[in-house]
């Protein structure tokens, strides 16, 4: 029994997955154990290796054959208790919004550093996670619109709580999480971690119509 | 002959002028009817008049059929198109019941024809096979059955009767054998066939029931005609020529009890030699033949006529007289072998002119001013003289009554027109001028006693006394004198009159009932006197009325002829009562006419003579009334208090030309407007300018109400007559075609009318047919003509064509649209698969280069770490301007909440790691409106330029950005709080490229100090 964040990976461009599995293999407290190159070889892993279980797995949205996003669910239903982080290419909203309500826990840029990559497994790995202002205002837009026209007045969401409603707000206008948690005189991982808990509460009231609906626009 | 000399003496024109009153002349005016070039119709035989009152004229061998409508013969032919008659020829015709004409042509067959239609409606068969029987005679008994003899079509020794029920098939009823053609006619319920010598008797059923032998002495008997007269009695007549001595000539009674034909001896036998056919007419008997012959004979009392002489004075060729036909206005029709001819009787004018200038009793002034009369004569008064007509003869002799008194220029002279040169007769002495005048010695007498006076006098006769008025009396005393007749004296009454009377009397009328004597002047009312001459009252409230003539009745009350019309004074009343009498000309203005002679029938009616001819009053009514009366009564002026009711009941007026009389009960013209014969339509014709071909619609008298008219029928015509005999051109037609025509046509004999180009839509055609233009006698025929519209002209179809064009418009326009958009969303998708194919594979491979160089620093040292760190933050930085790039293509990322969350990044990622604070102020507008691409695209890069420039080179903590739309206009602040400018040391590309970037998009870009450094971008949008 390590004290290891094992880290697995699903990516399907050589050089990416073998640079961030070099990166990771720098590490102490992190370690890469197994990369796939498709959600169906890692299935198959699944499969064989039956004591498989990552805390984190980075999951390629971009993949080929089963994409990332349809993947989500048929992993969450094989590795529970894994925290599955989207590696995006940049921010495509519409499909990060898609995979935090399918049960993604986070999502991390591939174009920042490796090393932002490595603090952001760890971040989520404690509890936390990241939000740019673009995914605060869907997430916002999506959770109140949602509900019902009321709360389009209220400008609030009855399914956060006022706390996660505040910080949200403070997302869309996009403030740094500094910032966020001297104004609300927390922590930045109590931002973080609130974070964390906006997205799952995505899970919760993930309605695949309504998601569906709403990423088509016509929820607006 | 002693009568032939009476009867010559009637024929010859007798001077209507001198004419003795009350005669009336049998003569008749021949007249030969033919085709308006002068040619003559060619043979005709029968006649028939249809219910529209038009002569059908049957002919001979190929002649077809023709009709008659008083002014225009048309002659139905079998080659001719527009007026087609389907068989060779008519010879015989009899009218059904039902309006259909019974025709045969000779041949085997007889035909039901339609004499509106003009065609054969049915088709009786005859005897035998065709061509080789010729049906020779027919008639109809009471019952409708169709008889007919028939004949071989060569010469045959035999005739077949046929009898025909119900106009089915014929069937032979007898043979009999003969050697001369037959003759067949039905009376009552039996018919009689001639046959040679005999007549066959036949039931209406076709039994045989007797053969009658007809004998005359020797002689050879040829029957030949048959007439029934108005006793039903039955007559036939044997056919004689001159030449044939043998021959016998008899007229033969038909005896009901006996069943015999026997011979009838009391007409003349100059009557019945050359003559064949009989024809009864009333009292009747007309007989006729070869060699013109013509002679009538009056069945009651004998006398004989003979009309041959002026039958032959009409041609020079020698033909004979087949029948005579009368119609429904008494006219006499003759069908001859060379034409038809009219008898119009010649009847006595209605009234007489009795005298006027031509009678040379005047040279200018030929005013009639006075009429009286005794047992002997009539006596008429002139200007200059007084003429005598004998009542019995009708010569006319003029008085010698001196004339020398009158000088030239003198008041008696020049007042002529104004009622003056009244006659009066007492026993035999006339008053005229100021002479009385012995009819007997003939002695005149100065009634003014004084011979110097020459004024003329105005007299009325009491039994004993004479009243005179003279002219211009000279003073008061003057105005009326009495004159006795027995002691020959006068004396000038002294009327008590309070104002200065300078008008003469036109009438005096002494009352027969009261002490009253009346005068009416011309503008001073009327003055009444007593019989002894003492002044009673002047009537006279209007001064613009003029008072003429007057007449009494048997109560008393006064009739008054007045300028306005008729006047009433009761009795013991002193306002005259006026009825003003309005004419209405044919244009259908009113003008009131004034009535100068008044003439009384008893108490019922006053006939009125006026300024336009003859009117009347009934004074039980009180209303006016305009008698239909002939020419020149209507037209005549009568002469002030010139009427006269003579004794033998005749009206007599005395005119601006001469007198006129007439008598009042029967003066009345006969109209030809009546109920009986409607106004008919003979023929309707459209004229279609496609076809370029006339079309007849032909019209059923009292079917066709309509005429439709086709889009294309340019004009339509229309033949219209009432049938008028007797006096066809004073039949005058008008029409008014409503919703097209303002008025009335004017008055025409022509029976036509024409209209072309009429608009599309419905009318209704009035056409009326009168005695007199002014139509007050006329009837009235309505017709509605229908236009129809070109189906492309009517206003459904320009209302689809407009909706079409609005539809196609439509289409077009929403086609050009789609067309846009697509092209639109084609760009769109476009922008969006580049930017996905940028982010896809060029992203991918720079992340690459970015994570194996940053891997690869993490293993080096030294400078070859920094190299490869540097390399990784290139590609980093690659990636990041790639992905603005894309940013700004993807079409998905158009709108303002875009560039504000891109900028919000991009603040947080730069600013936020080095510790500077930053705040966006975002105005309160509709961040999902949609900004322009190529805006966005060099906003977000000012924007990023300046966050740059401040992260360079400024020493500020704190940043605001704010971010407005308003009204047409975006604004843009980045405002810091350092000290330092945070522009290029160069002062160069940076500042440069933000006025650049500004200008591209026709922005406002300002840079400026306060409390800190203020980049200020204002965008028009």
């Amino acid at each position: 029994m390590s004290n290891k964040i094992i880290v697995g990976m699903v990516e399907d461009n050589k050089v990416i997955r073998e640079n961030v599995a070099k990166y990771i293999g720098f590490s102490e407290d992190v370690e890469m154990t197994h990369q796939a190159g498709s959600v169906e070889s890692l299935l198959e892993y699944i499969d064989v290796h039956q004591d498989y279980k990552p805390h984190i797995l980075l999951l390629d949205i971009g993949l080929p054959g089963m994409s990332g996003l349809e993947g989500i669910s048929i992993i969450k239903s094989k590795l529970p208790d894994t925290d599955i982080v989207m590696l995006t290419t940049f921010e495509e909203e519409e499909k990060i919004l898609n995979a935090l309500c399918s049960g993604a826990s986070a999502y991390i840029s591939k174009k920042t550093s490796l090393k932002s990559i490595l603090d952001g497994i760890r971040i989520v790995y404690n509890g936390g996670s990241y939000m740019s202002p673009e995914i605060a205002r869907e997430i916002f837009s999506y959770l109140v619109r949602s509900n019902s026209p009321q709360e389009v007045v209220n400008q609030k969401s009855t399914v956060l709580t006022d706390r996660q409603n505040e910080i949200l707000e403070k997302l869309v206008e996009g403030k740094p999480y500094r910032k966020i948690a001297e104004d609300l005189f927390i922590s930045v991982e109590t931002v973080r971690t609130h974070i964390k808990k906006i997205y799952k509460t995505l899970h919760v009231n993930n309605k695949a119509e309504a998601i569906s609906m709403y990423l088509k626009g016509e929820l607006k | 002959m002693n009568f032939r000399r009476l009867i010559f003496l009637f024929l010859i024109p007798l001077n209507t002028y001198c004419q003795p009153e009350g005669s009336t002349p049998a003569s008749y005016k021949f007249e030969n009817i033919s085709y308006p070039n002068g040619l003559s119709i060619g043979y005709t035989r029968e006649i028939i008049q249809d219910t529209t009152g038009l002569l059908w004229i049957t002919g001979g061998r190929g002649v077809g059929l023709h009709t008659f409508d008083g002014r225009n013969i048309q002659t139905y032919h079998k080659d001719n198109a527009t007026r087609h008659f389907p068989l060779n020829q008519s010879i015989h015709a009899r009218k059904l019941q039902d309006g259909n004409l019974l025709l045969s042509d000779w041949g085997n067959n007889l035909y039901l024809f339609n004499p509106y239609e003009k065609i054969i409606v049915d088709t009786i068969q005859g005897a035998g096979p065709e061509d080789k029987y010729e049906i020779y005679d027919i008639d109809i008994d009471p019952s409708g059955t169709i008889w007919a003899i028939t004949k071989p079509y060569k010469e045959g020794d035999f005739i077949y009767v046929l009898r025909s029920e119900n106009s089915k098939k014929f069937t032979v009823i007898q043979k009999i054998p003969v050697n001369n053609y037959g003759q067949i006619k039905a009376r009552d319920n039996t018919i009689f066939v001639t046959a040679d010598r005999s007549v066959y008797l036949f039931d209406a059923k076709g039994t045989f029931l007797k053969k009658c032998d007809l004998k005359d002495g020797n002689k050879v008997v040829s029957p030949y005609g048959f007439t029934i007269d108005q006793n039903n009695t039955l007559w036939l007549k044997s056919a004689h020529q001159e030449e044939e001595k043998a021959r016998s000539s008899a007229l033969f009674k038909y005896n009901d009890t006996l069943k015999e034909f026997e011979i009838f001896n009391q007409v003349e036998e100059t009557a019945l030699i050359n003559t064949e056919n009989i024809v009864s007419i009333g009292d009747d008997m007309w007989f006729m033949g070869v060699h013109e012959t013509l002679w009538k004979v009056n069945m009651k009392n004998f006398e004989v006529q003979d009309y041959s002489s002026n039958i032959r004075g009409l041609t020079d060729k020698s033909f004979y007289i087949l029948n005579i036909f009368k119609d429904h206005s008494e006219q006499l029709w003759l069908t001859t072998s060379m034409g038809l001819i009219k008898l119009g009787p010649q009847r006595a004018l209605s009234y007489n002119h009795v005298l006027d200038s031509k009678d040379g009793y005047c040279t200018e002034n030929c005013y009639v001013q006075s009429i009286t009369e005794n047992d002997q004569e009539m006596f008429f008064s002139y200007l200059y003289k007084v003429v005598a007509q004998n009542k019995k003869t009708g010569l006319t002799r003029e008085l010698d009554i001196p004339l020398g008194k009158i000088k030239k220029g003198s008041p008696q002279e020049s007042i002529w027109d104004e009622g003056s040169h009244k006659l009066s007769l007492v026993g035999d002495k006339l008053i005229w001028m100021d002479q009385l005048y012995d009819l007997n010695t003939r002695e005149c007498l100065d009634v003014l006693k004084d011979q110097n006076d020459t004024r003329t006098v105005n007299g009325v006769v009491n039994s004993d006394k004479l009243w005179i008025a003279p002219y211009y009396p000279r003073n008061i005393n003057e105005l009326l004198y009495v004159y006795d007749l027995k002691s020959g004296s006068k004396k000038a009454l002294s009327p008590d009159l309070e104002f200065y009377l300078d008008d003469f009397p036109f009438k005096i009328l002494e009352s027969k009932i009261q002490n009253k004597v009346w005068l009416t002047t011309k503008s001073q009312g009327i003055l009444s006197f007593t019989k002894q001459g003492k002044f009673i009252e002047r009537i006279h409230e209007d001064s613009s009325k003029e008072y003429y003539d007057l007449f009494e009745d048997a109560s008393g009350t006064l009739w008054i002829s007045t300028s306005t019309g008729i006047g009433r004074l009761k009795r013991n009343i002193s306002e005259v009562e006026h009825f003003n009498l309005e004419i209405k000309n044919y244009q259908g203005r009113k003008k009131i006419e004034g009535i100068y002679s008044i003439v009384a029938i008893e108490d019922k009616q006053l006939w009125l003579g006026g300024q336009n001819g003859v009117h009347r009053f009934n004074l039980q009514s009180l209303t006016f009334d305009s008698p239909n009366i002939p020419g020149y009564l209507k037209e005549m002026e009568c002469m002030i208090a010139a009427g006269r009711l003579s004794e033998n009941g005749r009206i007599y007026f005395g005119t601006k030309n001469g007198v006129v009389s007439f008598d009042p009960n029967t003066i009345e013209k006969r109209t030809n407007v009546n109920n009986k014969l409607p106004l008919a339509f003979r023929q309707i014709t459209t004229y279609n300018k496609k076809a370029k071909e006339e079309k007849v619609v032909l019209a059923s008298v009292n079917n066709i109400e309509t005429i439709v008219l086709q889009p294309d029928d340019i004009w339509f015509s229309i033949d219209f007559f009432l049938p008028n005999f007797e006096n066809p051109d004073k039949t005058f037609y008008s029409y008014k075609m409503e919703g097209f025509d303002s008025d009335w046509s004017l008055p025409s004999v022509d029976n036509m009318l024409k209209y072309t180009n009429l608009k599309p839509g419905d009318y209704e055609l009035y056409i009326r047919a009168g005695d007199d233009p002014e139509f007050l006698n006329s009837i009235e025929r309505k017709l509605r003509v229908e236009v129809k519209e070109a189906w492309y002209k009517t206003s459904w179809f320009y209302l689809i064509c407009i909706l079409g064009l609005v539809a196609g418009v439509f289409s077009l326009m929403r086609y050009r649209y789609e067309r846009k958009l697509q092209e639109r969303l084609a760009i769109e998708k476009l922008r969006t698969k580049i930017s996905s194919d940028l982010h896809d594979d060029v992203g991918t491979i720079l992340t690459g280069i970015s994570m194996q160089s940053e891997v690869l620093s993490y293993t080096q040292e030294g400078k070859e770490k920094k190299a490869l760190t540097e390399l990784s933050h290139m590609s980093r930085d690659a990636i990041e301007r790639m992905r603005d790039i894309v940013w700004a293509l993807d079409s998905r990322k158009d709108k303002y909440e875009n560039l504000l969350d891109r900028m919000k990044v991009f603040a947080r990622n730069n600013l936020s790691n080095r510790n500077i604070s930053h705040a966006f102020e975002i105005g309160n507008f509709k961040a999902d409106g949609f900004i322009n691409p190529n805006i966005r695209q060099q906003l977000y890069l000012i924007f990023k330029e300046a966050i740059v420039n401040i992260l360079k080179h400024s020493d500020a903590n704190n940043v605001t950005i704010s971010f407005d739309k308003k009204q047409n206009q975006l604004t843009m602040t980045i405002q810091d709080d350092g000290s330092h400018k945070p522009v290029e040391k160069s002062e160069g590309l940076g500042l440069m490229n933000m006025e650049k970037r500004s200008k591209d998009i026709n922005g406002k870009f300002n840079m400026y100090y306060e409390n800190g450094y203020i980049v200020e971008l204002i965008v028009p949008i």
